[in-house]
């Protein structure tokens, strides 16, 4: 037998490239091992310690200049990028779950490493350059996310919600995993260098076809694309309300991180080859959640249809398939991510006898009794419509216009359709807050004032920081919209 | 700072400032007014060229888009506008507001829609402007339901929004299209490349949606369902908003724009056509109203029309005729509404049917009513009469047709006039409410507006002939041939003038005062309670039809797709299924275990126990340990027997506690089931064959093979590829293991809290 | 071999998938179970079943099957594991919470309203 060789790298890995990765995933076994020596009654120490860890993690993921690899992990300006926002996004929807853990009825302090978990999951998806990786990354987020669905103790819909999202997206992976045999059927390699290579003279061969269209049932259930779509709104509603901003935020991100990275930059031909059906698709999906979203009296369940319609706009980039529609969806993700995470935050505020309040109706009055978090919300409702000059009305414009660029005029004309329709449920939220107080106290109804959690500063501070996120996004967004397109630079292909 | 910026975030400034005044507090009102006559300050020194016009904020670099502030003439003659009358609106609104009324909030509104209104006419992008405009629809919002409580405000403060608010939003599709064209979206630029637009297959998708932005903002035609509902905003709002400033800024992307989309045939035509429609049914529809406001919001409607009319030709001679019309609107409807206002506040209504008579008890107001509708009628020598008579000669010119229409559209108008000045001085009963003369401080911001239209009639090119002149020159790029006068001859629109007046007169006198039939509800009013409780109805049964919660439909939704999605491929492209395989021949063993993996996978189906069906279960998945086995797969032998060794007895223990074993519980749905499991299993089985066929290229598993021994020192090649060469595929599978274990134990404490806690 | 080999794929996928649609959650996760092992079995397949030997070298020259899709199915079928292992605490929690393994009992939604 040879002796070992003394350098046990193999030529051109470089260690850099999954530092980031490690450090993540040691962040998530020290917290485990933290919960489990902490005192119970200082739990949100815990959670101080998972913040803190998040945002080291997201300065230490930063992207040298030049791109590094290890193997199937790339280290590069999109991985940087998704890298901080993950880990920010992630710290923020910790933030505002420090306060409102235990009226959702979570107590288990697994919750914090289970998070971190899933980030470094996600994280892992955004850096991988071979679809296996991808694919394990995606299953570790996934894990701890069905779990952490299904944690709230004092909720029967958080288990069936759990079950239900965990049945679907094994059956989903299951595509998924299928897919990704097909493709490695026709190239041989699960590399995504070898993707590119598909298209040959005359386009790509049907069963290439079908692979990458599965692949993309495995992505359309974690993004919550019509029609696998289905799970999103019982499944967010059920979870607890800080895992559901954590889902719909985090999970998502990660999710269209990995979707852009090895679909669209990837394989850039599924753009051309599979445009009908992911031009029905993304035009289905944002008409489905808005439609579905008009008539919610449950503001948890009018988000997740939210969450759902902006999956639609979202997907445009990829029907797109240009690399300014690909900066544009990163963009947009860092927006939704904030405005989003700032209308789950104000709703966590909302509780009526120590239970989670999550009805439009109960958010009656908040005008006057917390007019802060009452602007807060007014603000990120308006950016959610695209009003400017928010960070939402921002990111429709750039992802709209690449998408106008690229041709797809009809798709445009129905998302600026849709983003109409949706003016009348997101104003209805800020109506409920400043207009509906007089009837609702003449009705009987509670006070708001006694609909409101008592003074909880740090959920306070990540509802100021979320809305002050969506204002300076869409008041100075060139860094933003320059990191973005810089991001994608880096990445082969473009 | 340069005066335009000052002048544009003054009120921005303000509306947040306000909002810390304490509730009863006037001197919210006394800082908006001083805010407005501030802006209104710089704007003249601006206009007297005393400072710079243009300043440039950068916004979003990479789109292009930016905040630039440009104070052509066209632009101050508006920004002029909105702060004098909204000058005189705060002050009027100070005093006039119940003292238990929400000032800051009110002035806080009033001001952010100010600083809208100002960003409207002074961006130098579209894009901008855009954000503007719908901030304008936005605060209008806030405003129209400022009093909340009452359901009819919060009717029409969302009305309100969703007509104008969809109509930006068409408008900012246009701009879009207009911008790629172009290439540009500085409103400068784009005024230099109209040939561009004109070549453009584009252009006229593009113009319609502007136009539609156009129509709803300016309540035209179909959209004018609006404004009326817009009337229950408190009076100094529908005075500033829904008369002066708001309801213009349509026309102001009329008079901006024009010069470039007029390029675009459809352009005036569409324009002119839908103003003179809107002029004259709307003065037919304002002729029918009792309530007071109602009167002036269709008149309003009208006299936009009648504007639009002669914008719409972007020449020099008819835009600088309706930016006189325009601004004598703003003076006389601006005070009307004031002074109905007074009425309302004296009276406590707003019915015209129920008014005792005004002349005697309120001389001041009633007196100050007459003028200002004798200006709106056309009679001289005030102010409307000028810039009616101009309307009138650029008809008189046109297509016969338009002309008659134009012609009724002045006699109704002189109608209802007559009907507002007379039937006030008279009023309908005698036993009606009185009232007296209000406070100067209510009485002097009408008057001051009254006083403005009679002295535009009298002196109208001395006082604005000049701004009016290089508003039009900005507008349009070239200069006004005639100028103003009260008195031009006595030609055809003479005639024609004193006949509509006349024709007006008699129609309210012989036929007003006892047959107009009132007023029904609009159609399009009709037409948008149905669409939005359509909508909503249709939106909540769709949902509540697929939203089931129950999971195997939803499963069923997802392989229903992707089979049809396959089979639709596989039907366009034709599979290639050939013999690609080189595979080696079956023997019994093979036969048997494939046979045996079957055989399993069915019992699943048919077992009547629990016990069963996991055994079953295993059973299967041994046969598959086997298969493998026989495919020269040794590991992943090994490997399936250790899980399902694992699996079996981990299913039998958490199953024991479950209820009895059912079968099937979903009979009704079992035949679609079954062909969609088919349909997937075939599906399958049949890419699975054509994928051999149609690889295009070699497995990158020679390089694994190759370098096994040397780099790696490992003989069993797929060991060496999961702990070497894909060793990171390794590391993951481990951690979601670990990451299944502890979500695991998440569980369990979980469950056993729960215990605890029962 | 490959005809064999394609027809145990299909009936796996078939009864997964009709075990997958019904109601009682056991029949669900088992339909899961048999999926799995179906789309393990086409993993192999699209590898190749070509003849040749287990890819283990040093046993003479005879020629050897593609050995990466066995590492991939190796690592599916771990995670296979790992996801049934959870699936049934998950059941077994849900059982414990509502008393039932009727899926249909636990849509909830709109019978809630």
């Amino acid at each position: 037998m040879n002796p070992l060789p003394l350098n046990l790298l193999p030529p051109g890995a470089d260690y850099a490239a999954v530092m980031p990765l490690l450090w993540a995933f040691a962040a998530a076994v020290l917290v485990l091992i933290a919960e489990m020596f902490w005192p119970y009654r200082s739990r949100r120490g815990v959670g101080w310690l998972t913040i803190a860890a998040l945002l080291a993690i997201a300065v230490l993921g930063r992207a040298p200049s030049e791109a590094v690899y290890f193997g199937p992990i790339a280290l590069d300006g999109f991985s940087g990028w998704c890298n901080g926002l993950l880990c920010l996004v992630a710290a923020l929807s910790v933030l505002m779950s420090l306060d409102t853990l235990e009226v959702n009825g979570v107590t288990r302090g697994e919750y914090y490493p289970l998070l971190l978990f899933a980030v470094a999951g996600g994280m892992v998806m955004a850096a991988a350059t071979d679809l296996v990786v991808m694919f394990l990354g995606l299953e570790t987020m996934s894990m701890a996310v069905y779990v952490l669905a299904g944690m709230g103790k004092a909720r029967r819909r958080s288990n069936e919600a759990s079950l239900k999202y965990f049945l679907l997206g094994a059956f989903a992976s299951a595509f998924m995993l299928y897919g990704i045999a097909l493709l490695y059927s026709q190239a041989g390699s699960t590399d995504l260098a070898a993707m590119a290579g598909l298209a040959g003279e005359g386009g790509t061969s049907a069963v290439t076809r079908l692979g990458a269209a599965l692949l993309l049932v495995g992505f359309g259930f974690k993004i919550a694309a019509v029609p696998f779509h289905l799970w999103a709104p019982d499944v967010y509603e059920g979870a607890p309300s800080p895992v559901t901003a954590f889902m719909a935020t985090v999970v998502k991100a990660a999710a269209f991180a990995a979707l852009l990275r090895s679909v669209l930059l990837a394989m850039p031909w599924v753009a051309g080859e599979l445009q009908t059906p992911l031009w029905v698709a993304a035009a289905a999906t944002m008409t489905v959640g808005n439609l579905a979203a008009l008539r919610q009296r449950s503001l948890k369940r009018m988000l997740a249809f939210s969450s759902v319609a902006h999956t639609g706009y979202l997907a445009m980039a990829v029907v797109a398939g240009t690399s300014e529609a690909a900066a544009a969806l990163l963009f947009y993700l860092a927006a939704y991510a904030a405005m989003n995470l700032g209308a789950f935050a104000v709703m966590m505020l909302l509780a009526d006898r120590g239970r989670p309040a999550e009805n439009i109706s109960d958010l009656a009055g908040l005008g006057r009794a917390r007019p802060l978090a009452a602007l807060a919300m007014t603000v990120c409702m308006l950016s959610l419509t695209g009003i400017p000059p928010l960070g939402g009305f921002v990111a429709k414009v750039s992802l709209f216009g690449a998408v106008l660029d690229a041709g797809f005029y009809t798709l445009v004309v129905v998302a600026v359709l849709n983003s109409v329709l949706s003016a009348a449920y997101y104003l209805g939220v800020i109506r409920a807050m400043y207009f509906d107080d007089a009837d609702s106290v003449a009705a009987g109804g509670a006070s708001a004032a006694s609909r409101v959690l008592p003074s909880r500063p740090a959920l306070t501070v990540s509802i100021l920081l979320a809305a002050l996120a969506v204002v300076l996004i869409g008041l100075s967004p060139s860094p933003l919209l320059g990191s973005s397109l810089r991001a994608l630079a880096s990445v082969a292909g473009f | 700072m340069p005066a335009v910026f000052l002048a544009a975030a003054l009120p921005f400034v303000v509306s947040p400032i306000l909002l810390l005044f304490r509730r009863p507090d006037r001197r919210a009102g006394l800082l908006s007014a001083a805010a407005c006559a501030g802006a209104f300050a710089c704007f003249v020194s601006v206009a007297l060229g005393a400072s710079p016009a243009t300043v440039a904020l950068p916004w979003i670099g990479p789109l292009g888009l930016s905040f630039s502030l440009h104070a052509d003439p066209l632009a101050l003659f508006f920004a002029l506008l909105i702060t004098g009358v909204g000058f005189l609106v705060a002050a009027f609104a100070t005093s006039y507001l119940d003292s238990n009324e929400n000032f800051p909030r009110f002035f806080s509104f009033l001001m952010l829609f100010t600083g809208s209104m100002l960003g409207v006419v002074l961006s130098s992008n579209l894009m901008a402007l855009f954000v503007f405009w719908e901030m304008t629809s936005f605060s209008s919002f806030l405003l129209i339901g400022f009093w909340h409580h009452r359901e009819r405000s919060r009717y029409g403060a969302l009305k309100a929004l969703v007509v104008t608010g969809s109509g930006g939003l068409a408008m900012l599709l246009g701009f879009i299209m207009v911008g790629i064209v172009c290439g540009s979206f500085e409103i400068a630029v784009l005024a230099e490349r109209g040939a561009l637009l004109a070549a453009n297959p584009w252009a006229t998708p593009a113009v319609l949606l502007i136009i539609a932005g156009v129509l709803t903002k300016s309540a035209q035609l179909p959209f004018h369902l609006w404004l009326p509902s817009a009337m229950e905003a408190p009076t100094p709002v529908s005075a500033f908003l829904h008369a002066a400033t708001m309801v213009k800024a349509g026309l102001f992307m009329v008079a901006r724009l024009g010069p470039l989309l007029s390029v675009v045939p459809l352009w005036t035509p569409t324009l002119a056509l839908f103003g003179l429609l809107t002029m004259t049914w709307c003065g037919w529809l304002a002729l029918r109203q009792k309530d007071l406001k109602a009167l002036l919001a269709f008149s309003t409607v009208s006299q936009l029309g009648l504007i639009l009319v002669l914008l719409a030709p972007a020449e020099p001679d008819t835009t600088a005729a309706g930016l006189l019309h325009l601004l004598n609107h703003a003076c006389f409807k601006g005070a009307l509404f004031l002074l109905v206002g007074v009425l309302e506040h004296e009276l406590h209504t707003r019915d015209l049917s129920l008014m005792g008579p005004l002349r005697r008890n309120m001389p001041f107001t009633w007196l100050l009513i007459a003028l200002a509708a004798l200006s709106m009628a056309g009679v001289p020598p005030m102010g409307g009469f000028v810039s009616k008579e101009l309307f009138l000669d650029h008809l008189l010119n046109g297509h016969p047709l338009l002309a008659l229409l134009a012609v009724a559209g002045a006699v109704l108008t002189a109608a209802y006039c007559f009907a507002l000045a007379a039937g006030l001085a008279a009023g309908r009963r005698p036993d009606g409410p009185r009232g007296q003369d209000p406070s100067l401080s209510l009485l002097l911001p009408p008057a001051l507006l009254v006083a403005a239209t009679v002295g535009l009639g009298i002196f109208p090119d001395q006082l604005v002939g000049a701004p009016v002149a290089a508003a039009t020159l900005a507008a349009t790029g070239s200069s006004v041939t005639g100028h103003f006068a009260v008195w031009h001859g006595a030609g055809p629109s003479l005639w024609t003038s004193a006949f509509a007046v006349s024709m007006g007169l008699a129609l309210w006198w012989g036929w007003w005062q006892k047959r107009v039939p009132p007023a029904s509800t609009l159609i399009a009013d009709r037409v948008y309670d149905h669409a939005l409780e359509q909508l909503e109805t249709r939106a909540r049964r769709l949902t509540a039809s697929y939203m089931s919660g129950i999971l195997w439909r939803y499963c069923s939704v997802i392989l229903l797709t992707v089979i049809v999605g396959v089979a639709v491929v596989a039907a366009s492209q034709g599979f290639v299924i050939q013999d690609g395989w080189s595979s080696r021949h079956a023997g019994p063993w093979d036969l048997a275990v494939c046979a045996t993996a079957i055989l399993a996978a069915l019992a699943t189906l048919k077992a009547r126990t629990r016990l069963a069906a996991i055994l079953a279960l295993g059973a299967s998945g041994f046969s598959l340990a086997l298969m493998f086995a026989l495919s020269a797969a040794p590991d992943l032998a090994l490997t399936q027997i250790m899980v399902e060794t694992i699996s079996v007895p981990l299913f039998l223990a958490v199953f024991a506690f479950l209820p009895p074993y059912q079968v099937d519980r979903v009979r009704r749905a079992r035949p679609l089931h079954a062909v969609l499991a088919v349909a997937a299993g075939l599906g399958t089985a049949l890419l699975l064959a054509a994928s051999r066929s149609q690889r295009v290229a070699e497995p990158i598993s020679s390089f694994f093979v190759e370098k096994s021994v040397d780099a790696a020192g490992g003989h069993n090649v797929v060991n060496v590829i999961l702990v070497d060469f894909r060793a990171l595929d390794t590391l993951g599978e481990i951690t979601v293991l670990g990451v299944a274990a502890i979500a695991c134990y998440a569980i369990i404490k979980l469950l056993s809290e729960k215990e605890a806690g029962r | 071999m490959h005809l064999a080999v394609l027809t145990v794929v299909a009936v796996f996928i078939t009864c997964g998938v009709y075990l997958l649609l019904d109601r009682t959650l056991l029949r669900v996760v088992i339909g899961l179970g048999l999926l799995s092992n179906g789309v393990n079995l086409a993993l192999l397949a699209s590898g190749g079943l070509g003849p040749g030997a287990a890819p283990i070298l040093g046993h003479g020259s005879a020629a050897i099957v593609d050995p990466l899709p066995q590492a991939l199915i190796l690592t599916a079928i771990v995670i296979g594991f790992g996801v049934t292992a959870l699936l049934l605490t998950l059941a077994f929690a849900s059982y414990q919470s509502q008393l039932s393994d009727d899926l249909e009992d636990l849509h909830g939604r709109l019978d809630d309203e």
